[in-house]
């Protein structure tokens, strides 16, 4: 029953822990192993690492061999905005204010979903917007700033 | 009936008009930052701590106490409304809770984390009233070597989280243990995987793992749906069935158990809680394919285990004055503003205050359902908003919520990574519930196993030799035997197949 | 009419006729803390914080930034505007102990900072599990020296102090002991308390198990015996010079303006001095204020900063 090679789930499952284990063996090439009774910094990662990529190589080869589950298409778009939406806010929070912070991430994230309506998404942001200061900054007095730090 | 005589007095206390006040205030509080995910009853706690200066002990240790299990209780809403856990401990909740969901019964869901949360308040306070002082003296017994073989236990069981392949959830788990060790290792002062990166040095933060996980990526995979979900706003009917009812009764008894015994450990004790009870729930199943799908065992177990386990959490601080966690050790701060002095000595110099906050806990619980029982109308019609306002909505929660944990707007762009991470497992099939047990375990197993040899002076027997430690180590290779033996494994994987 | 267009333009003359520093606070001051909520150092910051925003008319925040033991907070403050508006309560291992343990400082403690304040000061207890038959410190270190195999001490990690305490003690005892690292001198209490080591020396955190009786205090570590423990001898009445004493203390940027700093200065002394403030602090966290002439807390932090310097160099402590 030989059906050749097929890209499935559980052979590039099986690359991705091996490629985890190697990007982990070399990050911590230089962290001491020690002995087995007197563990170092570097014995338990070492030894994470090489099970990841015995596992990896199990899994990849018990997934090219049989007919698993294909990838499904990856939809980038939805993950690229929002994403870039939670990364704007996440830059923008301490220089912008909350609520410059709130307008980027309602907004691009909006971007990233289904049917954006500029409007919609603006009156969203408002609402959340003097939600999150009634609640966050005025109700839990997080440490949140407001306005951007050029205007206080 | 010198308990009786006790909890009468203490409930003389807790019921006392001004003492209800606190415990409502507290409870209110604590469903409040429970519902919002990542604001952790930590910060709250810290941040009201100047307040209680300039009240009596008891009102003040009250509502600290509430804010506590309030929070806990919390967690689980978003949890089962749009797969965000609030709180580290209502992860697990998430697996069938936000399933319950998607089939509609939301309601049901929340009603019997409720229910079940109340119960087990119940319980746990009866326990703590009853056996605290032989439950403490477990809490001392557990050493290093014990609190390794416990977590060796703990990892072996949370492949049995994971729905899909066993080698892959094996090796998600030893991913979170890696991801684990990130940050400077305890015992040599030594920095790994920090990429010379500061706000690393900590290691990464839990909820920034657990709401990139879970959170974002639901995001990613509901967006690429479109609005799919439009089809899941059926709701039904608001109140579980009474098969719902039979199912979840035994789960939440196993989980009440569970979660009050792990609870009196320190350190992680109540968060391995949820955990547990969700893997020997799915373990005594009799069809353990339904989990992942929205078995309502899957939610009653695991929430009674966290409400438990938060209760009991106060027996080594009620009664030694050690603080089992970071919310614990405030308490202590608390109790120390107020000039009292945590210990044994706490229960008979004072015992209004010991009797009243344990009676407040129960108080405190009847409270909880009361509030929130008639809000799961309320949070359900939360499900009817279109998702595409809903999502924003969610993003922004969670980035300030994970923002509040230590004012680092690093975590927010590190939970969008963790977000893309989990798109891609979601892509590949690989479920990141083992990953997350890894990734809590990691850091401790390898911190107690290094410091049990250290200890030993190397000598590797000590685990064998400690009879707790013996006996969770047996445990852990019988579930170990049981996980891989072929019979086992054939059933499983038909299970799976279905 | 005319008159109140007087008194304005009148007002606004005066107001701008002030040289810029007079004005001092114009805006809202954040206090950094290098821990999250709860710790000595956050307690001290948020009872400051309050008595100063009443004095000096402005929000006065604090913000709580863990990380690195001190470095991300102490990192932000040191390149913050030097303006008066942003300022670390810090703790002396920040400023004396990391940069012997860091191999890389993202910024010089001593220079990139300028001491404001000196605000609390404590003293860590050396305390044994009652278990352990000795009742004095003398005892102690006889018992230590004969042990066989040697004693476990817990401490609050590498290159804390508890650790680098200890360290002085046992090189000026000739005592040898095994270093057991914990997350913090609360858990290294506890630790203790269960039998797993069998000393610790660690602060505040610990108080309420001296007190209970669950561990048994042996001496402290501070120029003078604990007021919580009068009975506890020193450390130093045994081992003259030998001294362990943990402040906070109110840092600004390097540049921040004198004048800025020594206003600053004044309101946190004149809010320390005050006693229901002082009662607080020593409830909380067995802290107790400390007020300093500007050279004297210079002299400290040199002081401390060479003595860690050289404990830690031969000790070997290092957190890269």
């Amino acid at each position: 029953m030989r059906r050749g090679f097929r890209i499935n789930q559980d052979f590039v499952s099986g690359l991705m822990f091996v490629g985890w284990g190697v990007a982990g063996l070399w990050v911590g090439r230089d962290y001491p192993v020690g002995s087995a009774l007197r563990m170092g910094a570097g014995y338990m990662p070492r030894l994470l690492c090489w099970g990841l990529v015995l596992l990896g190589i199990v899994i990849a080869i018990k997934g090219a061999m049989v007919a698993g589950e294909r990838i499904e298409r990856w939809h980038w778009r939805p993950l690229l905005v929002v994403s870039a939406a939670v990364l704007a806010f996440a830059f923008l929070l301490e220089p912008g204010g909350l609520l410059v912070a709130i307008l980027a991430i309602v907004v691009i994230g909006a971007l990233g979903g289904p049917e954006f309506r500029l409007h919609e998404a603006l009156i969203l942001a408002a609402g959340l917007a003097v939600g999150a200061v009634a609640i966050f900054v005025y109700g839990l007095k997080l440490p949140l700033p407001i306005w951007p730090v050029w205007l206080v | 009936m010198e308990i009786l005589d006790n909890l009468i007095f203490g409930f003389g206390v807790s019921l006392s008009p001004q003492n209800i006040l606190f415990c409502f205030i507290g409870a209110m509080v604590g469903t409040l930052i429970g519902v919002l995910p990542g604001i952790g009853p930590l910060a709250t706690l810290a941040m009201l701590l100047p307040a209680t200066f300039y009240l009596p002990p008891v009102p003040a240790l009250i509502m600290l106490a509430g804010i506590y299990y309030g929070a806990q209780y919390g967690g689980s809403t978003t949890a089962i409304l749009v797969n965000m856990p609030g709180e580290s401990s209502s992860v697990v909740t998430c697996l069938d809770g936000y399933q319950m969901a998607r089939n509609g019964r939301a309601g049901a869901a929340l009603a019997i984390a409720a229910l079940g949360s109340l119960f087990a308040g119940t319980v746990a306070t009866l326990l703590i009233a009853v056996a605290s002082p032989p439950l403490s003296r477990l809490a001392l017994k557990f050493l290093a070597a014990e609190y390794f073989s416990l977590m060796v236990l703990g990892l072996v069981g949370s492949v049995v989280l994971a729905r899909g392949s066993l080698l892959k959830a094996v090796a998600m788990v030893f991913l979170g243990l890696l991801l684990g060790l990130v940050g400077t290792d305890v015992n040599s002062g030594r920095e790994r995987f920090t990429f010379e990166i500061p706000m690393l040095g900590d290691g990464i933060g839990f909820v920034v793992v657990a709401m990139g996980l879970f959170g974002l990526a639901e995001i990613f995979a509901n967006l690429e749906k479109k609005e799919q979900r439009k089809a899941d706003a059926v709701i039904g009917s608001l109140m579980p069935t009474r098969e719902e009812f039979r199912r979840a009764i035994p789960a939440v008894l196993r989980g009440t158990t569970l979660g009050s015994i792990l609870g009196v450990l320190p350190g992680g004790g109540a968060l391995l809680a949820s955990f547990a009870a969700y893997a020997f729930e799915k373990k005594v199943s009799r069809n353990p394919e339904k989990f992942g799908h929205g078995a309502v065992e899957g939610v009653a177990a695991p929430e009674a285990a966290n409400n438990a386990g938060a209760q009991t959490s106060f027996i080594p601080l009620l009664t030694l004055g050690i603080p089992g966690n970071p919310v614990m050790a405030l308490m202590i701060g608390a109790m120390m503003i107020q000039g009292i002095s945590p210990g044994p000595q706490v229960m008979t110099q004072q015992p209004e205050l010991f009797w009243g906050i344990i009676t407040s806990m129960w108080v405190g619980n009847l409270m909880l359902v009361i509030i929130n029982l008639p809000m799961i109308g309320m949070w359900v019609q939360l499900l009817k908003v279109p998702y595409r306002l809903l999502f924003p909505s969610i993003l922004l929660l969670c980035a300030v919520g994970v923002y509040s944990l230590n004012n680092s707007t690093f975590e927010i762009a590190l939970t969008a990574l963790f977000g893309l991470m989990g798109y891609v497992f979601y892509k590949l099939g690989c479920e990141p519930a083992p990953l997350v047990l890894g990734f809590i375990l990691g850091p401790l197993m390898e911190e107690n196993l290094r410091r049990a040899m250290l200890l030993s002076r190397g000598d590797p027997l000590v685990f064998v030799q400690r009879p707790i430690s013996l006996v969770l180590l047996l445990m852990a290779v019988g579930l170990l035997l049981l996980v891989v033996l072929p019979t086992f494994r054939k059933t499983r994987e038909e299970a799976f197949k279905e | 009419m005319r008159l109140a267009v007087q008194i304005m333009l009148a007002a606004t003359a005066a107001l701008l006729a002030m040289p810029a520093q007079a004005q001092y606070p114009n805006k809202p001051i954040r206090i950094l803390v290098q821990i999250n909520p709860g710790g000595a150092p956050d307690i001290a910051a948020r009872l400051i914080a309050q008595k100063m925003a009443e004095s000096l008319g402005q929000p006065v925040v604090v913000e709580n930034k863990p990380g690195a033991h001190g470095n991300i907070a102490g990192d932000l403050v040191a390149k913050a505007a030097p303006d008066g508006s942003t300022l670390i309560l810090g703790a002396d291992s920040l400023i004396a102990i990391n940069p012997h343990i860091y191999a890389k400082m993202p910024f010089d403690t001593l220079k990139d900072l300028v001491p404001v304040a000196s605000v609390a000061s404590n003293q860590f207890f050396l305390s044994v599990n009652p278990s352990v038959p000795v009742k004095t410190f003398q005892e102690f270190i006889e018992y230590a020296r004969r042990a066989k195999p040697p004693l476990a001490f817990a401490s609050g990690g590498n290159g804390s102090q508890h650790q680098l305490g200890m360290e002085m003690l046992k090189q000026r005892a000739g005592i040898d002991l095994v270093h057991v690292p914990y997350r913090g001198g609360g858990l290294a209490g506890n630790a203790t308390v269960a039998g797993e080591t069998m000393v610790v020396l660690a602060g505040a955190s610990n108080a309420g198990l001296l007190k209970s009786g669950q561990l048994r205090g042996l001496a402290t570590t501070g120029k003078a015996r604990s007021p919580l423990f009068p009975d506890i001898p020193t450390i130093g009445e045994f081992y003259p010079g030998y001294e362990v004493t943990i402040w906070l203390g109110l840092f600004a940027p390097a540049g921040t303006p004198e004048p800025i700093v020594t206003k600053l200065r004044e309101e946190a002394y004149k809010a320390l001095s005050q006693q229901d403030l002082a009662q607080k602090l020593n409830v909380t966290g067995a802290l107790q204020p400390l007020i300093l002439t500007p050279p004297e807390f210079a002299a400290l932090i040199r002081s401390d900063h060479e003595k860690y310097g050289k404990i830690v160099k031969e000790v070997g402590a290092k957190a890269d």
